[in-house]
């Protein structure tokens, strides 16, 4: 029971609670701007690569420095970079048919990925060295602390977008823009404006996404495009435009790919561990077919 | 008595389809003034150009005198003109109250005494103000897509098919709300199928065919004329015929003929009404 | 003959068989994005399905990967394109009825399960480590003649598959074809049944992708699961098709060659281009400098030549879907 419980649930949360904050931003982009944006795991890498050359730069190196000091100036800056694409490659095609979009969020995924291997290279970095130390409670938990750190960094930033959609105009701007755009228009909301704060709040959650990620495996290259199948499919699995969708999306996905390599049955792992990543591609067809509109009803297509 | 909104001559459509071809109409203050005629007439095609929702390529639209012709959504709305389309006229997955307070949206002083105000004009909205807007019946999302529309306490309220879809009892209700809504104070331009009920309230009227003016006159004039009946009033749906349109009544008198300089606000004109049948 | 000339005239050969090459595989996709409408992101799964298929059915028998039939040429290349097919319907079938993007997410996450089980499943494909010695036809005749030869191949199903979609869009099918890209409603309305039609694209453009799959197994007479890299299986084709012209058969085949050129020969001066200004690692890096360009002149066309260099000659709607 403490095997399951340490090795496979929670190591499933922290996955999960990783493509969930990655899939809100995901999600908005899909309901607010209208395209699925392929270039959002690129973000999400360039935003891990500067954290750590932020962390070299600085000499800090402990998780609390981290996570409080450097991911915040490390967040600013890449939604700096998030802004100028969108100035520079998608406000153009906004009129467009989404299709458009979608491909030039395609080259875009390969524009920006290509500026991150040119600049820093392919060698694994990592961003806490050493071996991290293990916390037990209540004689059976065993957590590593860094476990401990993201989780508790996904509930908080989960609960900062809850209350911004929630209780504030900009917020509820986002989500009515999300229910119709054509709308928002008639009735005066700023509809550039709201474009704006989806990219702000997608790029910034994309970034501690990665940066969880980078500090419970390593950083490289191709991080943010692995993470990128999960994520469209926790967005699709919530409900298109749902961000509580995305968020539970994301746990069920993370939790079933941890999962699937218990041996449930006998010795052997459900799942071989190679095919870990069909799992959120088969729950997202699953998805398609049995519900389109997600589990929390977004917009069907 | 002062006029609120005036369509002079516009000529407009979408693409290379034109559907205006020199429509011509007014609001005054107090007024509700009813747009009918048949499908394809341009009625909707009317009030959307009024929004800024298509290019017109002649003839004007001016707000208290003022000429906002093909200004964008965006800006018409912060001139005080509210508009209620047809279809997708709420957020549904926001709650009743968030519906209102994002008709209030570019407002930024305190709405909260004119959110009083439109739950007491529609008291079921106040039951449900924190249930999701999409799960309410037609009806009583109407009444949020109007009262959302007047939460910038609107100069004009402009409204498409209210009653679309509705059923013969929510039609009703509908029209006696658009009363209400007129005694508080709004003028409201308003485009109906349901031609006989529209009329019954309107203070006056204009018949559109083919993207022009037909006929007007007050709200009894054009329920007691005979041809207007016939067209629009009479026992089943009959589809006019373009013969019958073409050897119509003349139309009478509009402002068709004058055009207003772009930019400069329209020389007032007194309206004529129609004489009887 | 002068060795440098003798050189250059391999270099232009091999840059014409790539082209040719991937201006089969861009005819394929114009099948099914500029006839059909389709948005397919997994150009890969098909090409790959294509190249291991002949990989397998061609080469000597051994134990590293499944096959080894020693089968003639053309009867494994009509096999890896009724496999393909087939794949086609079946993700068809699933997929067909999803709107643009959500095909484009679910045909991704299909190429990338193919990946998957190409890395994963060693016995069948001997994983990272690929299949080799694919044999390649003309192969065993003298320098510069198997080039050339095996070019005339490629140039020769080039010309055919051409010749065949120019029929299919000329035709009453390819005419439908093109009702249902552009307006699907009213198409509907006349009767016409939507999915069997893009069933038919879908299965079309797999079949030929899978062509120019096993073509290219010949080719490079060596595939691995980076043979289907997302880069240069998949995205490369779209700006190809975007670039030479939508819905365009000439469009694609111009794509094809000017884009592959593009590609190839910036790899020569690159590298140059990047020690002059001191960059380390100039070989490695001139790669992503290279892709970064490629992807910076599609977003240039998208952006003011969405039609491509040879636009669609056929009167098309003039916004399409809501553009």
């Amino acid at each position: 029971m403490a095997e399951f419980i340490n090795f496979y649930l929670i190591p499933g949360i922290v996955l999960g609670s990783i493509y969930a904050l990655g899939a809100i931003g995901v999600t908005l982009t899909f309901g607010i701007l209208r395209f699925a944006n392929f270039a959002h795991g690129e973000i999400m890498t360039l935003g891990v690569y500067i954290t750590w050359s932020l962390i070299q730069l600085s000499g800090f190196n402990s998780m609390v420095h981290i996570f409080l000091l450097i991911m915040p100036v490390s967040m600013l800056l890449t939604i700096l970079a998030a802004l100028l694409i969108d100035r520079g490659f998608y406000k153009p095609l906004r009129a467009s048919h989404t299709i458009i979009l979608v491909i030039a969020s395609f080259g875009m995924m390969l524009m920006v990925r290509s500026v991150t291997q040119f600049y820093w290279g392919v060698q694994l970095k990592t961003v806490l060295p050493g071996i991290q130390p293990r916390m037990t409670f209540f004689d059976f938990l065993n957590i590593s602390a860094k476990h401990i750190w993201i989780i508790c960094g996904a509930l908080v930033l989960m609960y900062a977008v809850h209350y911004l959609l929630t209780y504030t105009k900009i917020g509820k701007a986002m989500r009515a823009m999300s229910d119709s755009p054509e709308l928002a228009r008639l009735t005066g909301i700023d509809t550039e404006r709201v474009v704006l704060a989806t990219w702000i709040i997608g790029t910034a959650l994309a970034v501690a996404a990665g940066v969880f990620l980078a500090v419970d495996t390593q950083v490289e290259t191709m991080m943010g495009f692995n993470l990128l199948l999960p994520m469209f499919a926790a967005a699709i699995l919530g409900g298109v435009g749902k961000p509580y969708g995305a968020m539970a999306g994301g746990l069920i996905i993370g939790i079933a790919e941890e999962l699937s390599s218990y041996p449930w049955i006998g010795d052997q792992a459900l799942l071989s561990p190679g095919y870990k990543q069909g799992i959120a591609f088969a729950i997202m067809i699953l998805m398609l077919l049995w519900r389109p509109t997600g589990l929390f009803r977004g917009r069907s297509f | 008595m002062s006029r609120v909104l005036e369509l002079d001559n516009v000529v407009g459509g979408y693409g290379d389809t034109q559907i205006l071809h020199g429509v011509s109409m007014h609001v005054d203050a107090g007024e509700i003034v009813v747009i009918i005629g048949p499908n394809g007439a341009g009625k909707s095609t009317a009030m959307k150009a009024v929004f800024g929702l298509l290019k017109l390529t002649g003839g004007d639209v001016l707000l208290d005198g003022k000429a906002i012709t093909n200004t964008p959504p965006e800006k018409v709305v912060r001139y005080g003109v509210c508009y209620v389309p047809q279809t997708g006229n709420v957020f549904p997955s926001l709650s009743v109250q968030e519906n209102l307070e994002m008709g209030a949206y570019v407002r930024d002083d305190d709405f909260t005494p004119r959110l009083q105000e439109i739950y007491e004009m529609f008291p079921p909205l106040y039951e449900k103000r924190s249930q999701a807007a999409g799960t309410l019946s037609g009806g009583q999302r109407q009444m949020v897509a109007m009262g959302k529309a007047l939460m910038l306490e609107p100069k004009i309220l402009l409204l498409d098919e209210p009653t679309a879809g509705l059923s013969p009892k929510f039609r009703g209700e509908i029209f006696e709300t658009v009363k209400l809504i007129n005694k508080s104070g709004t003028p409201i331009l308003m485009v109906e199928q349901n031609a006989k009920q529209a009329l019954g309230i309107a203070t006056r009227g204009y018949v559109l065919v083919d993207g022009k003016n037909r006929f007007e006159g007050t709200g009894n004039e054009l329920l007691n004329d005979p041809e207007v009946a016939e067209m629009f009033l009479g026992g089943g749906k009959q589809q006019v015929s373009l013969e019958k349109v073409a050897v119509a009544k003349p139309v009478t008198r509009k402002s068709a003929a004058r055009k207003s300089p772009t930019g400069k606000p329209a020389a007032k004109k007194r309206s004529r009404k129609k004489s009887g049948a | 003959m002068d060795p440098v000339l003798y050189g250059y005239m391999l270099y232009v050969i091999s840059l014409l068989t790539m082209g040719g090459l991937y201006a089969i595989l861009t005819l394929g996709l114009n099948v099914q994005w500029g006839f059909t409408g389709l948005f397919n992101a997994g150009i890969a799964g098909f090409f790959g399905i294509g190249a291991y298929t002949a990989a397998f059915l061609t080469t000597s028998p051994d134990s590293s990967h499944i096959g080894g039939l020693e089968f003639p040429y053309v009867v494994s290349w009509l096999v890896a394109m009724v496999i393909a097919g087939v794949i086609a319907f079946l993700v068809g079938k699933v997929c067909l009825q999803l709107r643009s993007d959500y095909l484009a997410i679910a045909t991704i996450g299909i190429a990338e399960i193919f990946r998957l089980i190409v890395n994963n499943e060693l016995w069948a494909t001997n994983g990272a480590r690929g299949v080799s010695e694919i044999p390649r036809p003309f192969e065993s005749w003298p320098e510069p003649y198997n080039q050339f030869a095996f070019l005339a191949v490629v140039l020769i199903t080039l010309s055919l598959v051409y010749w065949m979609t120019e029929i299919a869009r000329n035709s009453p099918w390819g005419r439908v074809m093109t009702a249902i890209r552009d307006n699907e409603t009213s198409a509907k309305a006349a009767g016409k049944n939507i999915e069997t039609f893009r069933m038919e694209g879908f299965v079309i453009g797999a079949m030929v992708m899978a062509l120019a799959g096993a073509l290219m197994a010949h080719y490079l007479k060596f595939i691995n699961p980076g043979t289907l890299d997302p880069l240069l299986a998949t995205f490369i084709v779209f700006v190809m098709l975007i670039i030479g012209g939508s819905a365009n058969n000439k469009g694609a085949v111009l794509g094809a060659f000017l884009i592959w050129t593009i590609w190839s020969a910036t790899e020569l001066y690159a590298a140059d281009l990047l020690s002059l200004f001191n960059v380390e690692d100039a070989g490695i890096r001139s790669a992503y400098v290279r892709i970064f360009l490629i992807g910076l002149l599609l977003q240039i066309f998208l952006q003011k030549f969405p039609q491509g260099i040879l636009p669609e000659k056929r009167p098309s709607s003039p916004t399409k879907n809501g553009a």
